[in-house]
This record gives C-alpha cells, structure tokens and sequence, in this order.
C-alpha cells in the first residue's frame, strides 16, 4: 500500500511540474515551453538568416507560382503574375519576419492588449476604444465592402498571404515574444490592416491644445494669448513658397460667431490620477526634392526620413513588389499592403506630417444624469452609446459604456479612469481619424503604379487621414508637394480653443476641396520641401490651424537647397544627416552678449565652450548638450510661475521665447510673480537659467571632463523594444548627432525612422536607404538590428531595384518559391 | 556499467525523437518508458532519467547556440535577472543554463523514477538498478 501511494506520488509530482512549467504564471512565462532547446526561445535562432529564406513552399490561395529573392539586407523582391498573388506575397513574407510585431499593433489599436498581458493594460485599451480606433476601424471595413472592391480586394490578398503564414506554424515556430508572453496569433483580417492604419492615424494627428489653450483664454483674456500664442510664427518657411498664386476661387469660408464665450472656467479631473500619454511632438518628418536643372544628373533627387518612436522591430520593411503592371521599391507598414514611401521606374514620392488642427472638443450640456440626450440648437439631440467590451487575462470581463454625440465620442466622463492631461472632461471629441468613408489605401495603391504627376495627383485624391505633405518628382522633370488629407472647413481659429457642442456654427463646417489643398509644381525656387512647418503663409485663404512644428528644420533645409546648383545623391545624404541647430544661431549670441557682463559666468569653461560653438549638434560638442538643455529650462523659467494654474494650460512655445529675448528686453513676463521684494531681469533668468541647466548636466552626467557631456553620451539615444520590459531586446546607448530641431532629428527616443534618397532617371532610378533596425523582428536572427550601427554613423545602403526576376545581382542571396498548390 | 551507458544513450536517442514531433515534455515519455521497461525503483532510476534529460537539452542547446550570432540566450536571460536584483550577478546567460539544467535534471529524473516505480507497482522485474 505504502510503495502504491509512493509510485503515485512521484507520478503525480512530475505531472503536476509538467502542468506548471506549460502554463505562464503572471509575468512568469510557460517555462517549460520557453527554454527546451526543440521547441522553446532557441528555435529562434537563424544562423546566418539566408538558410530559412531559401526553397520552395506550397501554398492555397495563389493563382500562380511566385518568386521572391532576398537581398544581403533580406528585402525581398517579390515577382508575382498579378496584383492578388503580389498582396498575397507581401502578406505572406511580412508576417514571416514581423508576425508578432504587426498584430501586436492591431491588438493595441483595438483596445485589446489587455488580453494578452491582463489589467495592466486596461486602461490604454480603454483610452483606444473611446476615442473611436477600433469603431471606425470596422466602419471603414463597412463601407470598402459596400463601395470599394479593389481595396478590399487588395486587403483580402494580404490577409490570406498573412494567414498562410500563420498556419504553417507550430508552437516551436512562434516568434519569441509570444513565447515570453504565453500567447498565440489569431487569424489576420483585412481589418487588422486598417487597425494597422489606425494607428498611424493616431499617432500623427492625435495631438490637440484647445483644453489648455482654453484656461489660457480664461486667465489672461484674448489679447494677451493672441500676443503669447499667435496663429502665424514671427519666423516661418512655408510649405507652399509665400508669393506662390492661389489658382482656384476659395469656397465660402464660415464666419467667425461673433458671440463666442471665451471667459469659461474650467476644472479638471481628479487631481493626482495617472494621466495618458497623447502622441509625442518629436513625431515629424522631413522630405525635400529639387529640380533636374538643379542637380548633376539634370534629373530630379528626391529624399524623405519620416520621424517616429524607433522601436525594435522597425516600423518600417523594406520591400520591392513587381507584376508585369507595376515595379516598385520602398518601405511598406508591416501589416498593411502596399507600398508607402518608395519610388518605381518614373517617380518617387515621400511623405511627412501636415499636423493641420483635426482633433477638437465640444462641451457638452447632458440633458440629465441618464446622458441620453444633450442640448444642440435649441433642442434636445439624443446621444447613442456603445458598449465596449475587454476581456482581460486572469480577470473578469469589463464593459465600458461610450456615449457619442454627433460630434464623435465623449472621450471622458465621471466613468472614466485615467485620461491624458490634455482631454476634457465631459466633452465629445470630433477627430478626423474617426472619418469613415475612407480609401487611403488606394493612394499608396496608386501611387506604386504612378507614372508621372497627373498620376500623383489622382492618386492623392483617395486620400484621408492622417494628412501628410506628400513630396513628388518624376523622370519628366516635375517635382510637386502637397498638404494632403481631408482637411475641416474651419472659420480663422475654429478649434484653438474649447468648442461650445450646442451650437451648429461651432461645428465642422464641411472640407477644403481636395483641389484647394495646399499645393505647389515646380516652383521657381527649383525645389519643394517640407518639415512639418505651415503648409502655407496667411496669404493661403483656408485656416489649417495655429501652430505647425518649429521652422528650425525648415528653415535649414530651405538654406541648404537654395545653395546646391550640382546636387548628388551626395549632397542629399549630407543635407538628411546635417546637425546645424538654426536656433543656437538665432538667440546663442545674444544669450552670451547678455551674460558677457557678469565676470563669473564669461570665466567659465561653458561659457567659453558656448562662444567657441560652430552651432553644430555633433556628436562630441560639448556646446550642444549645454544649449539643448538650457533652451528648455530658459522657457520654464520665464514662464512657469505665469501660467502654473490650478488646471492643465500651454507655455509660450519655444519661437515666441526667442522672441521675447530676443526683441523684449524690458518685458515683465521675465518676473518670477511667486518671489516677493524682487523683480526678476531677463539677465537674471537667463544667468539662473544656465546655472540651473549646468548643475542639471553635473548631477546626471558627472563633472565636465573626458566624454561625459559629448551631445552623444548626453542624448543617449534608445531604440526600443516594443514592450517596454524586454530591455535586453532594445539598443541603448545609440551614439550620434541631431536633436528636436536639427535636420538629422534624432533625440532620444525619436528621429528618422527611413532615410531615402532617389535620383530620378529617364532608363533607372538609384536609391539609397536605411532604416534604425533590421528586417527581421526575431531576436535570433542576424537582421534583427544590424542596420542601427550603420544607421548612426550617417551610412546609406544602396537599395537594390531589380529590372526583372531574371536580373542578376552579387547583393541577392536567396530564393523562395511560393508554388500554387 | 556498459549497460547503463546504453540504457542512457537509448533514452536520449528515443528522447530525441520525441521532441522533435511532440509537445514539449514528450522527451520525458522516453525517460518514464525506459523506466518502466529497464529500471528498479529508487534513487538509481532518478539519476538514469536526470543525465539522460540533460545530455539531450544541453546537448540540442549547445548546438543551436553554436549557430547564434545574437547573443539571444543573454538577452532572452536578461528580461528575468533584470526585473530581479538578485539575479544579476549570476547574468542572462547563466540564469537560463541554470533554469534548464534544474529542469531536466528535476523532471527527467522524476519522469523515469515515475516509470519504474509504475513498473513495480505491476511487478515487473528489472534488469539494472
């Protein structure tokens, strides 16, 4: 009996163990299943990545056999029969290299994370399903399949290539992160490609002011903030050159009501809650293209570095797509088809943020508790309401009730948890993302097919949200750029501040026609550019909104184009990779004139380190790091103590500081109003300004000696991992030149996330291209980070564009055939 | 002697076989069947079942290692001795050679201990202790 119970024991302690190390135990992953060498993270390892992209597969779904061959950087090249077996193939060769990654970011967008990785999440689900991602997500999917067959058509292709994929993997084959966070993929949906899109949506024009903006109006009244906060900067470098003629008769602009309440006090939420982050400024882009009578070739160049978050895996994948009606190279979003920033045989176009105003709150007046139905011209209007439901890991349902107005969704309400610190309570949010009728897809469609500038323009007029400057130029020698979206009809300052959501003439008032758009071809000037600044002057009669990004970058580029008569693939590389900081050059002399009469600031090394300063963001200056830090806290320190209110509110941006230096020695803003007896001078909060900033410098990087204060050991620039925990998967320590405002736009956690140049050519464009990652998003293979290192020393790839399939090149190494089964 | 080095070396090779098409703990069916066939209950079979389960990973570890260029074991380690202060003297890589040796060890031992001590239950003899 004792020897029975005994074998039974053991027996039932090695199930048991067996049962516990296949199961994950809150952050604690199945570590059975996570390290045996046949089945767990070890299965990951690729060699030297070209033996699992080499052979034949054989797949349902194509009609014909495909070839892909890879490239030394493993870009394949796709050689389909037609545009279904092509999206399938895209589909089919993203997923195999960032599988995770891609429905990672659609379980994000849909306010699904908490599935995966339980309560922790809950809340950021909650932010993205109110404010409408996966709601639109799946009005946009309703009304492709009512009205558009071709991109439905394209997302199906994607979708069956992805679940191809999906469906030849065992456990053993599950990319990393799923093993870590003890999950599975579940089939892809041509809706995960727009959630994919949604995203991007959201990141870049996810961004609003107005609450802030309105308790400024509220303390200082409308003049003051018109002073502080101007809807056109002093120094600016618009899109559209100024001069350019408005060749279309504007449609009737709305009138501004003329009794607007601008005196609303405003209170916040719960004081102390956490608070969301909304998309982060560092988001931009710059992209530029010249003239063929302005470069070597006689043939335009054109470049693009879209700024983001750099996150491992990349954003981006580089890809070339070729049937026998379309050749094309550039990088695609890894779950969505298509090309978006690339170039083919005749064209090449590149794309950077407009950040036009598209996100505005309307106050709300509920009729009663019940929020059933709110008050709207005089009568009132019922609400309808969503229920969202979240299903978390170890834990119970949620359900999460959204009311909508005919504004769009009330984002947050006493129901609510944490918010970002920039929503009202109480108001609904109208959005552009949350534009249904929606074919963005067809652009980039289009555009991979574009022959020339009567094609870009057609293929632009598909286009909605997020709005981007799209750049042009083709081998007919037409350059163009354009402020492209679907941009509101607004009266001159519609949405700077809060909206009153009772009255109509607060409401959208319709779109700027898409031929209105801010556009320029082939100026005089001989090229077009773009960095996020004013699409156009106040000459354009359309109001787009009353900040746009700095016109540091702008302003640089403009310079640099305007001096290049022989320009080269060269000269672009320099120009993407160039460090000069346009603000060190405006207020430096100045901040030193200021401080040259007090003798113990003028005997510091800094000082003499700043006077010396050729306004370069280098890596190994000194000077950067002290100016990058200064600027910040000179603008706290002017304006802090003024506009500390009880609720959240803006700061003078950093322009309208360099004004108040540079043109306002007297002004009283330089008073610090909670000190008592004394009257701060602009020379004392400059001087305080810097002392602060170098004892700041001290107690984070140590003495001024040896590198410690180099601009990039300061900067220490991160390319992260997506899941913020696994840090052994990130690259920190990234050591380069650049800054917010510098051309080369990396900073710590953001910056040029593609680097493209292409010389136009009459037989065959050249290209140059990197990105800050790999191709591959496993952490095994040796494509997973192998372009960072060459990416921060300023390098360029040649990217290679194959004629045909049968094109023989020494940078191919592999071959995969997808045969028709 | 002789035949324990068979008995071992049958267990990895069947151990084998079985990782390479069943789940992962389908090695250890090799372990509990060699001891339900081959082994006496006791501490013996335990030792039988532990070599046989660490030869087999160590040795399907060391050759997948033997192709990385990415230094994955340290960085998949490092997710764990990062979030644990404890862990970081001991380092990413250490850690999972660690975890994996105490889990072949502990489950493969117990899994052909399991199996001879079934087969004692059905009164079996045994050619080896």
């Amino acid at each position: 009996m004792k020897n029975t119970a005994g074998g039974l024991g053991v027996s039932l302690l090695t199930v048991i163990l067996i049962y516990l190390m296949s199961s994950s135990w809150g952050s604690i992953p199945a570590l059975g299943k996570l390290l045996s060498p046949f089945h767990g993270y070890l299965q990951q390892v690729e060699g030297d990545g070209n033996d699992s992209r080499d052979g034949q597969l054989s797949l349902s779904g194509l009609s014909a056999d495909v070839l892909i061959r890879y490239d030394a950087n493993a870009v394949p090249h796709i050689f389909a029969e037609n545009d279904h077996d092509l999206y399938f193939a895209q589909g089919f060769v993203v997923a195999r290299d960032r599988l995770w990654q891609m429905d990672f970011y659609t379980l994000a967008a849909a306010g699904r994370l908490s599935e995966i990785v339980g309560p922790a999440a809950l809340e950021l689900d909650r932010y993205h399903r109110r404010i409408g991602l996966a709601k639109t997500a799946e009005e946009i999917i309703g009304y492709l399949q009512q009205s558009d067959s071709l991109s439905m058509a394209i997302l199906n292709a994607y979708a069956q290539g992805v679940n191809a994929y999906i469906s030849s993997l065992s456990d053993r084959d599950l990319p990393l992160e799923y093993k870590l966070l003890s999950y599975a993929p579940e089939a892809w949906s041509p809706m995960k490609s727009i959630l994919m899109l949604m995203n991007m949506r959201h990141d870049l024009s996810g961004r609003t002011d107005d609450f802030r903006m309105s308790n400024v109006l509220a303390r200082y009244g409308d003049e003051l903030t018109s002073s502080l906060f101007p809807n056109y900067p002093s120094l600016e470098s618009p899109i559209i050159p100024s001069g350019t003629v408005w060749d279309f008769d504007p449609v009737p602009l709305p009138l501004v009501p003329v009794d607007r309440d601008t005196s609303v006090a405003l209170t916040f939420l719960d004081p102390g809650r956490p608070e969301m982050e909304g998309p982060r400024p560092e988001i931009g882009s710059n992209n530029w293209a010249i003239s063929g009578s302005r470069t070597a070739s006689g043939m335009p160049l054109l470049s693009n570095d879209p700024h983001l978050s750099l996150t491992l895996p990349s954003i981006w994948y580089q890809i070339q797509l070729h049937t026998p009606e379309v050749n094309v190279y550039g990088v695609a979003l890894p779950g969505t088809p298509a090309v978006i920033i690339g170039f083919n045989k005749d064209i090449a176009w590149g794309v950077t943020n407009v950040g036009s105003d598209v996100m505005d709150f309307y106050n709300i007046q509920f009729k009663d508790k019940s929020r059933q139905e709110y008050w709207y011209d005089g009568a009132w209007k019922p609400v309808s309401i969503r229920l969202e439901v979240f299903k978390q890991k170890g834990k119970p349902d949620l359900v999460d009730t959204v009311y909508f107005t005919h504004h769009g969704p009330v984002v947050y309400d006493q129901t609510s948890g944490p918010g970002r610190e920039d929503f009202p309570q109480g108001h609904a949010m109208r959005w552009v993302a949350n534009e249904s009728q929606s074919t963005d897809l067809l652009t980039f469609h289009y555009l991979n097919r574009a022959k020339n500038y009567a094609d870009y323009r057609y293929a632009l007029s598909k286009f909605t949200a997020p709005a981007q400057n799209f750049v042009f130029a083709s081998n007919e020698n037409d350059i163009a750029i354009t402020s492209n979206g679907k941009l509101p009809l607004k009266w001159e300052g519609q949405g700077k501040f809060l909206l009153d959501g009772s009255r109509s003439d607060h409401d959208w008032q319709g779109w700027i026609p898409f031929e209105h758009n801010p556009t320029v071809k082939n100026p005089q000037r001989g090229f077009v550019s773009s960095a996020n600044q004013f699409p156009a002057d106040p000459d354009y009669p359309y109001y787009l909104g009353w900040e746009f990004a700095p016109a540091s970058r702008a302003l640089r580029i403009n310079e640099q184009l305007d001096k290049m008569d022989q320009a080269t693939m060269e000269s672009f590389r320099m120009l993407l990779h160039d460090n000069f900081n346009v603000d060190a050059r405006l207020v430096l002399p100045n901040l030193l004139q200021i401080l040259s009469v007090d003798d113990s600031i003028s005997r510091m090394e800094e000082y003499r380190t700043l006077s010396e300063w050729a306004y370069n963001n280098d890596p190994d200056e000194v000077a950067a790091s002290i100016f990058e830090y200064w600027m910040p806290n000179l603008r706290s320190a002017i304006w802090t103590d003024d506009f500390e209110l009880e609720v959240p509110a803006r700061i003078p941006s950093l322009a309208r500081t360099y004004d108040l230096i540079l043109n306002e020695a007297e002004s009283t803003w330089y008073d610090d109003i909670r000190t008592v007896d004394v009257e701060e001078s602009r020379f004392n909060i400059v001087r305080s300004s810097l002392l602060k900033t170098l004892q700041d410098l001290r107690s984070r990087q140590g003495e001024n000696t040896g590198e410690h204060w180099h601009w990039g050991v300061v900067k220490n620039t991160r390319i992260a991992h997506l899941v913020p925990n696994f840090v052994p998967f990130s690259r920190y320590g990234v050591r380069n030149g650049g800054g917010a405002r510098i051309v080369n736009a990396t900073t710590e956690s953001h910056g040029p996330s593609w680097r493209m140049i292409v010389q136009l050519d009459s037989e065959w464009p050249q290209a140059l291209g990197i990105f800050p990652g790999g191709q591959s998003g496993n952490l095994g293979s040796p494509y997973y980070d192998n372009m960072i290192d060459r990416w921060a020393e300023g390098a360029m790839d040649s990217l290679l564009f194959l004629r045909d399939r049968e094109e023989d090149a020494k940078e191919l190494r592999s071959s995969l055939i997808l045969k028709s089964r | 002697m002789y035949k324990s080095i068979v008995l071992i070396v049958l267990m990895v090779f069947v151990g084998y076989f079985f990782a390479l098409f069943g789940p992962w703990w389908a090695p250890l069916l090799s372990c509990f069947l060699i001891g339900v066939l081959k082994l006496r209950s006791g501490a013996g079979s335990f030792l039988f079942g532990a070599i046989a389960m660490l030869v087999l990973w160590l040795g399907m570890a060391i050759y997948l290692e033997s192709k990385d260029s990415t230094s994955l074991t340290d960085r998949v380690g490092g997710i764990f001795t990062d979030s644990i202060p404890a862990l970081q003297s001991i380092g990413g890589f250490g850690l999972i050679y660690l975890l994996l040796s105490i889990m072949a060890v502990l489950l493969g031992g117990l899994a052909t201990l399991s199996g001879a001590r079934v087969a004692c239950l059905l009164g079996r003899d045994k050619q080896i202790d």
